[in-house]
């Protein structure tokens, strides 16, 4: 794997979103839950640096959702650095897709990872897709 | 089926809530506990109905007819709630019900949940019930992007916290969960809506 250092702090990350308990239509915000790692210490975003909308939830809908079975809901918006700050890493994991990595280093203690997940979410930005 | 298997370890504690694990049956047996936990919950906290609630439409003057409309408040706050924790496990009790790796909803995480319920009171503000990626089930308390309380509970006695009150003030931790509501769990909520 390659280190946080293969990307810029103001690298943006998506991590989509296939369920509807994982943020808040009432204001827009997203829930910590959507940030909380796998069994594998892992949470799965993608780098969208420079991507248009469009192109972002192609790679949702075609590498996440229906791999998985599910509808794309949308999408939660980080910045690299603002993962960086909270002492978590971003690592390039590119086998599912080029753009594809995993924010990794969470702490060992349930408690800590829901604050850090609680914190991402506070900072991250909701962009969900029209369904009808 | 799986629930009525794991329920059958549950059935000297736990009232019957999917005999033949068919929908109404399910549905049978949560009116029955439903009405049970509310019984319990009216004997258990009556003090508690004096406080001050934001029971929407008491718009009676007649002091008893007030009193009577704040029982009522309270019994809606936990009817609610209880639905809302039944779609929860209904919706999550499936092994990737979020879409990635999320552990299902297990019936102990269930029936600790409804336990943890009970206890907290009903003067605080109804918490938002979610499940959570690991199988557990999450209470919440929000009022803003950096004003949120949540504890969860995985079937093993353990609470777990974590809090932001405002950017630069955060709390976290874990608890037993006994006979009484944790300590931690009212302050902190009171603190989110100050």
């Amino acid at each position: 794997m390659t280190s946080c250092e293969a990307l810029s702090p103001v690298e943006p990350l998506a991590r989509f979103i296939l369920q509807k308990a994982y943020f808040r239509p009432s204001d827009n915000s997203v829930k910590h839950n959507a940030f909380m790692p796998n069994k594998n210490g892992e949470t799965s975003v993608y780098r969208i640096q420079g991507l248009a909308d469009e192109e972002v939830y192609q790679i949702g809908r075609e590498h996440v959702a229906s791999i998985l079975g599910r509808t794309l809901l949308g999408r939660a918006d980080v910045l690299t650095s603002d993962v960086l700050e909270l002492s978590l890493m971003v690592e390039p994991e590119p086998s599912p897709h080029p753009l594809h990595a995993n924010i990794v280093s969470w702490p060992d203690e349930k408690s800590e990872r829901k604050l850090l997940a609680m914190e991402l979410a506070a900072r991250a930005q909701l962009h969900l897709l029209q369904t009808s | 089926m799986e629930r009525a298997q794991t329920f059958t370890r549950h059935e000297s504690g736990y009232p019957d809530l999917y005999p033949g694990d068919t929908q109404q049956a399910r549905k049978n047996g949560r009116m029955d506990f439903l009405a049970e936990f509310i019984l319990r919950r009216r004997q258990s906290k009556g003090d508690t109905l004096s406080e001050p609630q934001g029971t929407a439409g008491d718009t009676s003057e007649d002091t008893g007819s007030a009193a009577q409309l704040k029982l009522e408040g309270t019994i809606d706050w936990t009817d609610l709630a209880l639905q809302q924790l039944d779609r929860v496990y209904d919706e999550c009790s499936q092994p990737a019900w979020d879409g990635y790796e999320a552990d299902p909803i297990s019936l102990d995480t269930y029936l600790e949940a409804r336990k943890l319920l009970s206890m907290i009171p009903v003067s605080l503000p109804q918490p938002e019930i979610s499940a959570e990626p690991d199988g557990e089930i999450g209470f919440e308390w929000y009022k803003d992007r950096y004003s949120v309380f949540v504890v969860s509970i995985g079937g093993n006695n353990i609470l777990t916290y974590a809090a932001l009150f405002g950017k630069d003030c955060k709390a976290h931790g874990t608890e037993f969960l006994g006979r009484a509501l944790p300590p931690s769990v009212v302050p902190n909520v009171k603190r989110v809506f100050t």
